[in-house]
C-alpha cells in the first residue's frame, strides 16, 4: 500500500470515528458544540477502565491503537504544526520555549572549564522533532555560553516530524554538523543511547501524547547521567477558575473549528485539545517524576501564563 | 485645754464652736479618749507655704477665731536662725522673693520679724543664651524712655535673695507672736483616714490624722504643704503629673571677689543659658552669692567631688568660657584651675556684664538636688486643700517656686476668709473651689514657661540658637514689652 | 517528603498532614521552638551545590557561573544548577540564612557567672556586637555585595529579601536578650532592620582599613535612633502633660469636662 492510500485510509477510519461521534449526537451550532464539550470536560480520571485500554483524547482505545493514531495525527499536522502550535497559545509558545531555554541555560563557558572532558552538554530532546528546542539551545550554547562543543540529538517517533526538523536545520549552522543528530525513537525504549550519557532530557509538548508517560519518565532516569536534568515543557492546569472557563471555552469551542478552517483537520485539533485536559495536573505530574526517583526543585513546577502551560523538572541525584 | 475664745471678743458665728462645745459635753459624758480632737484648719508641713498660711489665718481678724494646728516632721525651734549668725556664712538653700510676696508678708506683719542683714535685695538682673552671647537685662530703671517717668510706687528692686530658713524664722516669730496654734513639731503623721458616722458626730467626709505622738486629730480643712511628695495628696487621690528633666540642681554659697559690678548698694543677678542648663549667681549680702547650676546628673556628681579650687575654676569658666570648653572641662578628672586660668586668658570678655571671679566655696554648702516638673491635676479636693510644693514643683530658673506656695497660701487665706465671712464650711469644695480657680491657671502657666525655657534653651545647635537669640535681643529693646515680664515675673505688682 | 515526627504522631494523626500543608511549608517551621531543632532550610543536594558554590563567590560574583563551578566541585553537573528554581538569588539567600543561623554560633556573650566583676553588657552593647559580627561575614565578598543587592532588589525577590532581612533583625535582638512583648518589639526590629541595611550597603563601599568607617557608621544610627528615641518619648510625655493640663484649667475655671 502506498502512502496515498493509507493516507485515504486513515483519513476514512477517522471520518468514520467523526460520523459515529455525529451520528450519536445530532449536528449543533457553535455554542451547542461548546456546551457539549463543556459536559465532556469532566472525563473519567482513570486513564484505563479495562487492561489494555488507554485514552485517545476523550476516546477509549487500545494501546497499541493509540500509538498509531497519535502517529497520524501529527503525520497530518506536521507541515503546519507551528500553525497549529500558534493558534493554539495565540503565538505565547514562542515565549515558552525561548524561557524554557533561557532558564535551564545549557552550554559552559570554556574559559571556566577545569578540565577538557567537561566539555559541552549532550542534549537529548524528545519528542521535538521540528526542532524548536534543539535550535534554541544550540544557539543559546552558541551565542550566550561561547560553548562551541555541546551538542543536541533530536529523538522523535515521527519520522514526517523528522523530516521536517531536519528541512528547518539546513537553514542553521548546524545542519552538517556533529553538534545535531536527528534519530528516530520511541521515548519509551530509548536502546540506541547509552546509560548515564545525557545531561540534559528535554522534552516539549510531546509526553502527552506518550503510551506510557511513567515509562518515557523511567527511560529518562536511566539515560541521564548523575545530576543530569529532566525538564518538561508541557500544557498544564490553569490556576484561576475564571480564566480556566475562558480558556475551555476557546480551546473546546474556537480551536477545532480554527483548524478545520485554517488546516482542514478538525478531528486532529480536537484530539490535541482533549488530550491537554487529560494530562495530569502539576502535581500529579510531580509526584509522578519524583516517583521515577528525581529530586525536584522548590515546588516542582513554574507556571507559565497562568498554568496554561508548565516546566517541571528533577534532576537525578548522584 | 485652755479657753481659746475671750469672751467679749467679736466672733463670726463658727459652726467649730458649737461641735466643740457637743464634745466638750461629750467627754464628760463618755469619757472615750478615742475620739479625735477637732480642728478647723490643720497644715501638714512647715515650710514657708504652710507657715504663711497659718500666720496669714492668724493674722487675719475674720479668721482669727478658727482653731489652727500645724503637724510638723522636723524641730522648728531646733531649726530657727539664730539672730546672732555670722555674716559670713549663708545656707545654700536661699530664695528669691518676688516684691508680691515682700508685700505679703507684709502685709500678715512678718517682715518686720525678718533678719534684715541677712537679705539682699537686687536691682538687676543680666541674663544672657550661653551659644550665642544674645543679652538681655532687666532694671526697673532701664525700661524707662525718656518720655515715661518712673512712678513712685514702682520698685526699683527686681527680688530679695532670702536663706529659707530666714523665712521660715521670720513667720514663725510672727506666729509665736500672734499664738493660738497648736504646733505638733517634730511629729510625724503617721496615716491619714476618713472618720466614722456616730449618733452625735458624722465625721465621715472629715480626714482625721493620726500622729506619732498617739494624739488623733480630726480637719474640717486639711492643707497639705508637705512637699512634692505630699502624703495629703496621695490621701486626697489627686494625681500629679509631669517629667523628670534629667537634672541636678548644684547649689552652693561661694565667696566673690569683691561686693559686684555695681557696688553694694546695686546688686547684680546673673543667670546664663549653657546647653547642661543654666547657672546662676545670684547676689547675698556682702561679697556672698548662691549659686545654683542646673546640670546633667552625671557631671554634677563629678563637680560635687572636685576641690574647692576646681570647683571655683568650674563655676568661673561656667560663666566666661565657651560651652565647648565646659564640655573639655568637665571630662577632666582634676586640674581644672589650671586650665580655666590659661583659657581664660585666651577668651576676651565683657567684664562688666559676668559676675565677679568666685574665689571661694563655703565648706559644706555644695549639695544637689534632682530638678523636675509636677503639677497635681487639681489643689482642692473634700475638706483638702494643696499649697506649695505639694501642688506644684518647677524649674528653678526662674526662681519662682517659693513665690508661688506664697502666693497659693495667700490666696488660700483670702478664700477662707470669705467662706468664713459668708457663713459656708470652710471644708467644703464650694468654698474652695474658688482657691483652685485663682490659682490653678496662673501656676500653670508660670511652669509651662519655665518648663519651654528650660526646653528652648537646651538646644545646642541649629536655627533655634538664632531664633531664640534674636528673640531675646528684641525683648531686650522693647522697654514696655521687657516691663511688662519683669511686672510678671514680680508677681504681677 | 515525610511530615515532620510531631504532626504524624498528633491526636489528629488520622488525617494525613500531607493534605492539609503544601510541600514547601511542610520543610520548616513556622514558630521557633527550643524542644525541636529548625529542620534545615535547604534540602541535602542544594545545600552540597550552594556551599561549594559561595566558595567561588570571591572570584566570581553571584552568577551562574559561580553556581555551575559549585556544581562541579560537589560531584554535580553543570545542568544540576536548575535543582535551584531562583538561580543566583538562591545562592545570595544561602548566603543570607548561613550567615544569619552562624550568628549565634560566631558570638558568644560570657554568662552572668563567668562575667564575675566585669561591667555586665547592655542589651545595646550586644545587639551592636552581633551586628558589626554579621556585617563582617560579608567581608570575603564584600566587592561582590553590590551585586548581591541588585539580585535581591529585583521585584520578584523583594519579599523574600525583605523577610531575610526582618529575621536577621529578629535573630539579633533574641541573642542579644531582648524581651520585650510591647509594641517595642516591633520598633526595635524594624529599626535595627533599617540601620542594618544602610550600614551594609556603605559597607560596600568603605575603603578604610579593617571597616573602622563602617563602625563609626553603624555607631552614628544607632545613637541616632537613641536620640529619636528618646525624643519621641519625651514629645509623647510632653503632649500628655499639656493635654491634661489643659483639662484641668478648665475644670479649675468651672468648666465641667
Amino acid at each position: 500500500m502506498n502512502i496515498q492510500t493509507s493516507k485515504l485510509l486513515l483519513r476514512h477510519q477517522l471520518l468514520e470515528g467523526a460520523k459515529r461521534r455525529i451520528s450519536r449526537e445530532p449536528y449543533r451550532c457553535f455554542s451547542c458544540s461548546i456546551r457539549h464539550a463543556q459536559h465532556q470536560s469532566q472525563p473519567p480520571k482513570s486513564p484505563q477502565d479495562t487492561p489494555g485500554t488507554t485514552h485517545f483524547g476523550f476516546e477509549k482505545v487500545a494501546e497499541a491503537l493509540k500509538e498509531q493514531r497519535v502517529g497520524a495525527v501529527f503525520s497530518s499536522v506536521a507541515s503546519s504544526y507551528d500553525t497549529m502550535n500558534d493558534l493554539m497559545s495565540l503565538g505565547i509558545h514562542r515565549l515558552w520555549k525561548d524561557h524554557f531555554v533561557r532558564n535551564l541555560n545549557p552550554g559552559r563557558n570554556p574559559l571556566t572549564s577545569l578540565s577538557a572532558s567537561e566539555r559541552g552538554w549532550n542534549i537529548l530532546d524528545i519528542a521535538g522533532g521540528t526542532g524548536d528546542i534543539a535550535f534554541r539551545m544550540l544557539d543559546h550554547a552558541s551565542t550566550i555560553n561561547n560553548d562551541a562543543h555541546t551538542r543536541v540529538t533530536v529523538a522523535d517517533i515521527n519520522p514526517d516530524m523528522l523530516a521536517e526538523g531536519k528541512k528547518r536545520a539546513l537553514a542553521t549552522p548546524y545542519a552538517r554538523s556533529p553538534r545535531l543528530k536527528f534519530v528516530e525513537a520511541n521515548a519509551e525504549k530509548l536502546d540506541m543511547i547509552p546509560d548515564s550519557s545525557v545531561d540534559l532530557y528535554t522534552v516539549a509538548f510531546g509526553i502527552r501524547n506518550f503510551t506510557h508517560k511513567d515509562a518515557a519518565i523511567r527511560e529518562a532516569y536511566r539515560v541521564l547521567k548523575p545530576g543530569g536534568v529532566f525538564a518538561c515543557l508541557e500544557f498544564s492546569k490553569v490556576n484561576n477558575s475564571v480564566f480556566d472557563a475562558l480558556y475551555k471555552r476557546w480551546s473546546f469551542g474556537a480551536i477545532p473549528l480554527i483548524g478545520q478552517l485554517v488546516a482542514g483537520d478538525r478531528d486532529s485539533y480536537q484530539y490535541l485539545v482533549e488530550s491537554i485536559e487529560r494530562f495530569p495536573s502539576q502535581t500529579e505530574f510531580r509526584d509522578m517524576i519524583q516517583e521515577a526517583g528525581f529530586l525536584v526543585p522548590g515546588q516542582g513546577w513554574e507556571d507559565l501564563t497562568g498554568g496554561i502551560a508548565a516546566v517541571h523538572k528533577g534532576v537525578k541525584p548522584i | 485645754m485652755p479657753p481659746r475664745l475671750s469672751l467679749g471678743a467679736h466672733r463670726a458665728v463658727s459652726r467649730a464652736q458649737t461641735v466643740r462645745a457637743r464634745l466638750y459635753v461629750r467627754r464628760f459624758a463618755s469619757g472615750s479618749a478615742a475620739s479625735p480632737e477637732t480642728y478647723d484648719v490643720v497644715c501638714v508641713g512647715g515650710g514657708p507655704a504652710g507657715l504663711s498660711l497659718l500666720t496669714g489665718l492668724r493674722a487675719s481678724k475674720i479668721t482669727s477665731s478658727l482653731k489652727v494646728a500645724l503637724v510638723e516632721g522636723q524641730d522648728l525651734q531646733k531649726n530657727r536662725l539664730p539672730h546672732d549668725a555670722s555674716l559670713d556664712t549663708f545656707s545654700n538653700r536661699c530664695s528669691s522673693l518676688t516684691p508680691a510676696s515682700v508685700k505679703n508678708l507684709q502685709d500678715i506683719g512678718a517682715w518686720s520679724h525678718a533678719n534684715t542683714a541677712r537679705i539682699q535685695p537686687y536691682q538687676e538682673m543680666q541674663v544672657w543664651d550661653g551659644i550665642s552671647d544674645a543679652r538681655i537685662s532687666f532694671d526697673w530703671d532701664s525700661i524707662h524712655t525718656p518720655l515715661t517717668l518712673r512712678k513712685p510706687t514702682q520698685p526699683t528692686t527686681i527680688a530679695y535673695m532670702i536663706e529659707n530658713v530666714n523665712t521660715t524664722t521670720t513667720l514663725l516669730s510672727r506666729l509665736s507672736e500672734l499664738g493660738g496654734v497648736d504646733i505638733f513639731s517634730p511629729t510625724k503623721v503617721e496615716s491619714i483616714n476618713l472618720g466614722t458616722d456616730t449618733p452625735s458626730l458624722d465625721l465621715s467626709s472629715w480626714p482625721i490624722l493620726t500622729l506619732s505622738n498617739g494624739k488623733t486629730l480630726a480637719a474640717r480643712l486639711l492643707v497639705g504643704a508637705d512637699g512634692a511628695n505630699s502624703p495629703v495628696r496621695t490621701f486626697a487621690g489627686i494625681h500629679s503629673r509631669g517629667f523628670d528633666y534629667n537634672r541636678h540642681g548644684i547649689v552652693a554659697t561661694v565667696r566673690l571677689g569683691g561686693p559686684g559690678r555695681g557696688g553694694p548698694n546695686h546688686k547684680i543677678a546673673y543667670q546664663r543659658f549653657l546647653p547642661t542648663g543654666p547657672i546662676a549667681m545670684l547676689p547675698l549680702p556682702g561679697n556672698l552669692a548662691s549659686l545654683v547650676w542646673s546640670i546633667t546628673p552625671q557631671l554634677a556628681a563629678r563637680l560635687k567631688s572636685l576641690s574647692p579650687n576646681d570647683f571655683s575654676a568650674m563655676v568661673n569658666a561656667g560663666f566666661r568660657l565657651s560651652a565647648t570648653d565646659l564640655d573639655y572641662l568637665h571630662t577632666l578628672e582634676a586640674g581644672q584651675a589650671e586650665e580655666v586660668a590659661w583659657r581664660e586668658k585666651h577668651t576676651p570678655v565683657d567684664e562688666r556684664s559676668i559676675p565677679m571671679k568666685v574665689v571661694d566655696v563655703q565648706e559644706g554648702t555644695t549639695a544637689s538636688f534632682p530638678l523636675k516638673m509636677r503639677h497635681a491635676d487639681t489643689y482642692i479636693g473634700e475638706r483638702v486643700a494643696l499649697v506649695g510644693d505639694a501642688a506644684h514643683t518647677i524649674h528653678p530658673l526662674a526662681g519662682q517656686g517659693l513665690n508661688q506656695g506664697q502666693g497659693d497660701a495667700a490666696s488660700l487665706t483670702r478664700v477662707i476668709e470669705r467662706a468664713v465671712q459668708t457663713g459656708q464650711d470652710i471644708g467644703s469644695l464650694l468654698a474652695l473651689e474658688a482657691y483652685n480657680a485663682e490659682r490653678y491657671a496662673e501656676n500653670n502657666a508660670m511652669l509651662g514657661v519655665c518648663d519651654k525655657l528650660h526646653r528652648l534653651y537646651s538646644v545646642e545647635s541649629g536655627p533655634l540658637v538664632g531664633l531664640r537669640s534674636l528673640g531675646l535681643r528684641a525683648v531686650d529693646a522693647m522697654g514696655p514689652l521687657k516691663g511688662f515680664f519683669m511686672g510678671r515675673a514680680a508677681g504681677g505688682v | 517528603m515525610a511530615p515532620p515526627a510531631r504532626l504524624s504522631n498528633s491526636i489528629f494523626g488520622i488525617f494525613r498532614a500531607t493534605s492539609f500543608r503544601p510541600a514547601l511549608l511542610r520543610k520548616c517551621r513556622l514558630y521557633h521552638s527550643y524542644e525541636y531543632s529548625q529542620p534545615p532550610p535547604f534540602s541535602a543536594t542544594a545545600s552540597a551545590i550552594l556551599a561549594s558554590a559561595i566558595t567561588h563567590v570571591p572570584s566570581y560574583g553571584f552568577t551562574s557561573t559561580a553556581l555551575k563551578l559549585g556544581a562541579g566541585d560537589a560531584g554535580y553537573l553543570d545542568v544540576s544548577t536548575n535543582l535551584l528554581p531562583r538561580g543566583v538569588f538562591d545562592l545570595v539567600n544561602y548566603h543570607l540564612i548561613m550567615q544569619r543561623l552562624a550568628l549565634k554560633d560566631n558570638v558568644q556573650f560570657p554568662s552572668a557567672s563567668e562575667q564575675g566583676t566585669a561591667k555586665k553588657l547592655g542589651i545595646g552593647a550586644k545587639v551592636r556586637t552581633l551586628t558589626l559580627a554579621r556585617l563582617r561575614a560579608n567581608e570575603p565578598i564584600i566587592h561582590r555585595w553590590q551585586e548581591a543587592l541588585a539580585i535581591m532588589a529585583q521585584p520578584s525577590y523583594v519579599p523574600t529579601s525583605l523577610a531575610e532581612l526582618a529575621r536577621l533583625a529578629d535573630e539579633i535582638w533574641f541573642l542579644a536578650g531582648d524581651t520585650s512583648v510591647d509594641t517595642s518589639w516591633y520598633t526595635k526590629r524594624a529599626s535595627l532592620s533599617a540601620i542594618y541595611s544602610a550600614t551594609e550597603i556603605f559597607m560596600t563601599q568603605d575603603t578604610s582599613k579593617d571597616f573602622t568607617e563602617t563602625e563609626q557608621f553603624l555607631d552614628a544610627r544607632l545613637e541616632d535612633v537613641t536620640r529619636i528615641g528618646g525624643f519621641l518619648g519625651a514629645l509623647g510625655e510632653w503632649v500628655d502633660y499639656t493635654g491634661h493640663s489643659a483639662v484641668n484649667v478648665l475644670r479649675s475655671k468651672g468648666v465641667r469636662i
